[in-house]
């Protein structure tokens, strides 16, 4: 077997020491500069604005909720130390941390309810708040607030070199580097990713999506609270709610971040480089007779950038060192399992595949009963009863087969079962329990694990990178989780492909992703959505083997599936659907021989005129 | 009139058809029956050109149209009356059915082809100031039919028509299929799962599994066929 | 008694404009389901051209210049939509992109108005601006009667446009059912470029309107943006007559407030009131069955 020689594990080194070059670098250049006002000022600009962006990066980017009112953290922090520092005397270093915190406070506030609402929605209600904070200041007559200056004075951030501005602002830049990358390799940031590209998908892994936004949605506004402070006192000589809280901000941020690279580390650096001295360059040249000009040139990026080149500059820049690497891992051409080939694992597992002693399932109890019980449960979607008075009871340590034509509830019932949907009427019991309100996430953390007809895997993400996200449902140390997530990756067939992004993978191997990272949250109950849609006989097969394997490991599995011949042969008991109502029960040869399951599927005159008795 | 060749297409990133191939002549009905994901409504979809194939031809009426629009294939006369009925909800049964009319070809019969269209289905005619979303599921599926009559096709096709409908509406509904079919003399593809009824509509047939066609042949050959209860549930 | 009257007439005179600025950016939310940002932007480009730059150059009076605007800025829009606004649709996270795109296209139009007129507000200062009618005490202005006729008659036409018209059918459709409008052969990309045009057409005219009787900079849609999303939203997102009737409501609030509190307070009062009903009642008042005229 091929190996893959490039080791993906993160190293202390590896991460950090280019933010920590960047840092030497760019202070050297300051040094070197000189005390020339006008060119610190500009690379001090640069920084400012390559931190905001990174901030931004963190909740938008990474997070993906696209946070329009992102000035308002900003500006709350640069009020909150020049009001203290003006009317208090508070020291503006003190002033930094008060501004966070009362940044994240107010983050906390808005994004309680706010959360909840979908991208659009979410974006345009944060907006409201810096129009509001906009308003309120005008209204006390805080529009305009001079800063006071009594001269050079560090301890009230004055410095009379802008070199010490930028150094502080590199300062902050790298922290905010830095954090980032730590967000990158840790189990919070895996979440975000995920929840992210797909976040049904993530809910259903485990993810509490809304705290895991809300966490990332302060941190942002924490740090962002301490560039408002640095950006007053460095920039500003008067702080205006326009400057403070204005649109300018977000746009150009977001053309920052877009131009060079949302959700990668240095994307919003590289576009505020390239950018910023362009920007203040044509200002500082044209501002006088074309004063909207340079905000011109910002729009036009932020345009060309989201229809261009949506992954940044920086963002190419890392696609095109993957793909020599992505040549070397996977040499293997994208094959279909098809029967005469032989799929690159080795004789020992190819002999023995999919064996999950190694992971241990959580229960090997020998009890007997009921796993899951489902009582009365009724659901309804606008007037069409999609399920009616269900009574399903799922032996332990079996494969429960479920089947029946189109429209006869068998997705509504998978989407109760895992607290997708609520049922109207009915109770579901795993494991004794009730758990009929509960949410997806719990639900896994509790047992239940999903596969999709159509495959949810991330994929911004690699094969174990995928896996690992099921894998942290149980434990949240990352280097536990890539190993568990390695050898599943193993087990499924896809050893080859560990560290290829999952977008490249053929429909196969999205499959054994998509089982891989539900085997990894160790399940107690695997709930396996049309496992055989549009695979060929051959995979059809080793599928089915793939479920024996996961129940012999002690798995509980519920199958839906419309290919019937080759469900019987793997499932130990059946249940038919038909317009919501369980029709059939039993084995699968008495299930497929009754007479209501036949005319369900092919209509009730053919049952009495020509079937078989 | 259509001639599908050696199609495979993918559906969600999943092959839903392999090396298909079927032909419908002209004035005839063909029943396309097999158990779900076997790639019927796929089949439909390729041919109206709402999901594209990977590879093989599309001809209607001896012009390769694989390539073509999904919307310039409706002024060519094929009318697919997708699986759900797909009714614009909001608007009113008139307004649906003048909607069915966009294309430039039918404006000009619009008037004619309504006044068809609510000779065949009475009950659209009282409801017509209704709004589509309030009607019952085979009212809507009538008026889902109406609507694709108002481009005079000439290639009819049904994706699972009897999907949410009462049974007597269904029967109504296959009956006055029929009785168009004979009257405006169009070919028509009819989908289903439960295989009786189309069977007994249609002059031939094909039964799809997995998204190959698993037997073909004319309604006498097919009915009651113990190998196509196979093709469903596995057991003969 | 008398003010109470006054409030409500000139709320009704103002709110009509809002109106027809709030029906363009529902028609184009309700048919593309795309939040247009730039939608304020391009309500103001067109207080400056036609409706500025007409008066100053050629003394076209802006009521004649709102009705000039409707095919300049219909074929702005469609080419808006059909050059920028498609490239994202459609697309992963197409829903991001457009809101960014938009963002991005009115902070474009906001600065490219800053650099050919300077940011010195501009007024239109002709009689009909101040002149008012007496009818018993209550003060009617000129300006803001004459624009609530002509929008009326731009919402009419709308209207008339939607129902009457085939491509109108198409775009009713089109908002109703994306998905199944292939089916009836109808070109989705043409549709949604009708519809962007149009909902750009008619918040111009309405912006044309506006300028009689407001003054603006070019940063004005800062300050009507905020009343055009709570129009819309307490209208029912998606319905012209939604946000007809929106537009009244807010209309009347901004002329209660105005009373009470200053330009800005307003503001937030506008907008406390888009957020509750965002939360409480997101289909607005018009209700559930999201009907587009």
């Amino acid at each position: 077997m091929k190996t893959n020689s490039r080791r993906q594990g993160p190293t202390l080194w590896g991460n950090y020491l280019p933010i920590a070059i960047f840092c030497v670098v760019v202070a050297l250049i300051s040094y070197f500069i000189g005390d020339v006002r006008y060119t610190q000022r500009v690379l001090l600009l640069i920084l400012i604005w390559a931190a905001a962006s990174s901030c931004f990066n963190i909740i938008s980017g990474y997070g993906g909720q696209t946070v329009f009112g992102f000035m308002m953290f900003i500006g709350a922090g640069a009020y909150t130390s020049v009001l203290l520092f003006k009317f208090l005397g508070i020291s503006p270093w003190l002033g930094i941390v008060i501004g966070a915190i009362i940044a994240c406070a107010i983050a906390l506030f808005i994004g309680l309810p706010t959360l909840r609402l979908r991208g659009a929605f979410f974006a345009m209600t944060t907006m409201a708040f810096p129009l509001i904070a906009y308003a309120l200041l005008c209204n006390v007559g805080l529009e305009e607030v001079t800063i006071p200056y009594a001269g050079p004075n560090p301890g009230s951030l004055h410095f009379a070199d802008t070199r010490h501005y930028v150094l502080l602002a590199l300062v902050l830049l790298s922290v905010i580097l830095v954090i980032i990358r730590w967000i990158e390799t840790s189990r919070f940031g895996f979440s975000l990713k995920a929840l992210k590209q797909n976040e049904t998908a993530a809910e259903g892994i485990g993810i509490d999506t809304y705290k895991t936004k809300l966490m990332a949605f302060m941190l942002s506004a924490f740090l962002g609270g301490i560039i408002g402070t640095i950006y007053a006192f460095s920039i500003l000589l008067v702080i205006t709610v326009h400057s403070a809280f204005g649109l300018f901000i977000i746009v150009r941020i977001l053309a920052f971040a877009c131009i060079g690279g949302l959700s990668t580390l240095w994307g919003p650096v590289v576009g505020a480089a390239i950018l910023v001295p362009i920007g203040e360059y044509l200002n500082s040249k044209f501002g006088g007779s074309y004063p909207g000009l340079q905000d011109i040139i910002y729009g036009v990026a932020l345009i060309v950038a989201i229809i261009y080149m949506p992954e940044g500059i920086w963002g190419k820049v890392l696609k095109a060192l993957r793909r020599p690497a992505e040549k070397l891992a996977g040499s293997v051409k994208p094959i279909r399992a098809e029967a005469s080939d032989v799929p690159n694992i080795d004789k020992q597992e190819r002999a023995e595949p999919f064996k999950f002693e190694q992971i241990e399932p959580k229960t090997r109890e020998k009890r007997n009963g009921s796993i899951l019980k489902i009582e009365g449960v009724s659901k309804s979607f606008g007037g069409v009863m999609a399920l009616k008075n269900l009574d399903i009871a799922v032996p332990r340590g079996k494969v429960l087969g479920i089947i029946g034509p189109n429209g006869s509830g068998k997705t509504t019932l998978f989407n109760v079962i895992h607290g997708y949907l609520r049922p109207e009427k009915g109770r579901i019991f795993f494991e004794g329990e009730g758990t009929t309100h509960l949410k997806p996430h719990t639900l896994c953390r509790l047992g239940i694990g999903r596969t999709f007809q159509v495959p949810q895997i991330f994929h911004n993400m690699t094969v174990v990178e995928n896996i690992m996200v099921g894998a942290f449902a149980n434990d949240g140390n990352v280097a536990k989780a890539r190993a568990v997530s390695e050898k599943v990756a193993m087990r499924m067939g896809l050893g080859s492909r560990i560290h290829d992004y999952a977008v490249g993978l053929n429909a196969w191997e999205t499959k054994m992703v998509e089982f891989g990272r539900a085997v990894a949250t160790q399940p107690k109950l695997l709930l396996v959505d049309e496992p055989m849609a549009g695979l060929n006989p051959e995979e059809t097969h080793r599928i089915g083997e793939l479920i024996k394997a996961i129940a012999n490991s002690g798995v509980t599995v519920i199958v839906i599936e419309h290919v019937v011949q080759s469900l019987v042969k793997i499932a130990d008991v059946m249940v038919g659907l038909d317009q919501g109502q369980k029709v059939a029960e039993g084995t699968p040869g008495e299930v497929t021989s009754n007479p209501h399951m036949i005319e369900a599927y092919l209509g009730p005159k053919w049952r009495e005129r020509y079937a078989k008795t | 009139m259509l001639r599908l060749n050696e199609i495979t297409t993918e559906y969600t990133g999943m092959k839903a058809l392999h090396g298909v191939s079927i032909t419908v002549d002209d004035n005839e009905i063909v029943a396309i029956v097999g158990s779900n994901g076997a790639g019927k409504s796929t089949l439909l979809k390729t041919i109206s050109g709402t999901a594209k194939c990977t590879s093989g031809k599309v001809l209607f009426r001896d012009a390769d149209i694989t390539q073509m629009e999904a919307h310039k294939r409706t002024s060519l006369g094929i009318i697919h009356i997708p699986e759900g009925r797909q009714v614009f909800p909001s608007m009113t049964v008139i307004e649906n059915l003048e909607v069915g009319a966009y294309c430039r070809k039918a404006r000009a019969s619009l008037s004619e082809n309504l006044r068809h269209v609510l000779e065949f289905f009475p009950i659209l005619k009282q409801r017509s100031k209704q709004l589509a979303g309030s009607l019952s599921g085979g009212e809507q599926q009538m008026l889902a039919i109406g609507r694709g009559l108002m481009t005079t096709p000439l290639l009819l096709m049904l994706d699972e028509p009897s999907l949410g409908v009462s049974p007597l509406l269904t029967s109504f509904i296959f009956d006055t299929v029929k009785s168009m079919h004979e009257k405006l003399k169009f070919s028509v593809i009819l989908v289903e799962q439960r295989a009786v009824e189309a069977l007994e509509l249609c002059d031939r047939g094909y039964v799809l599994e997995s998204g190959r066609v698993n037997m073909s042949g004319t309604r006498e050959e097919l009915m009651g066929n113990p190998m196509v209860q196979k093709a469903y549930l596995g057991v003969a | 008694m008398e003010s109470l009257l006054q409030i409500i007439v000139s709320g009704v005179l103002v709110g009509m404009s809002y109106a027809v600025l709030a029906a363009g950016l529902a028609l184009i939310f309700g048919v593309m389901k795309i939040v247009n940002f730039a939608h304020a932007s391009f309500a103001v480009l067109a207080m400056y051209i036609p409706a500025f730059w007409f008066l100053q150059w050629w003394g076209v009076n802006p009521f004649i210049s709102s009705v000039i605007a409707l095919p300049l800025f219909f074929v702005l829009g469609y080419l808006t939509q059909r050059v920028l606004i498609e490239r994202v649709m459609g697309k992963p996270e197409s829903e991001m992109s457009t809101l960014i795109i938009t963002m991005g296209l009115s902070f474009l139009i906001d600065n490219l108005i800053l650099t050919a007129w300077t940011g010195a507000p501009r007024i239109i200062n002709e009689p009909y601006t101040t002149g008012t009618w007496l009818v018993g005490s209550i003060l009617i202005n000129h300006a803001q009667t004459y624009s609530f006729f002509i929008s009326i008659v731009i919402i009419g036409g709308l209207f008339l446009f939607l129902n009457k018209t085939m491509i109108g059918k198409g775009i009713k459709a089109a908002a109703d059912n994306p998905g199944s409008c292939a089916y009836m052969g109808i070109n989705l990309r043409f549709v949604y470029g009708i519809a962007f045009a149009l909902g750009i057409a008619t918040t111009a005219a309405g912006g044309c309107l506006m300028a009689t009787y407001r003054s603006f900079n070019p940063f004005y849609e800062e300050s009507i943006v905020v009343i055009l999303f709570a129009c819309v939203v307490l209208g029912g997102m998606t319905s012209i007559m939604g946000s007809l009737i929106g537009g009244l409501i807010i209309g009347m609030i901004q002329q209660v407030s105005a009373l009470l509190f200053t330009i800005s307070i307003q503001n937030v009062a506008i907008f406390a009131i888009f957020a509750l009903f965002l939360y409480i009642r997101p289909q607005g008042i018009l209700g559930k069955k999201e009907r587009m005229v």
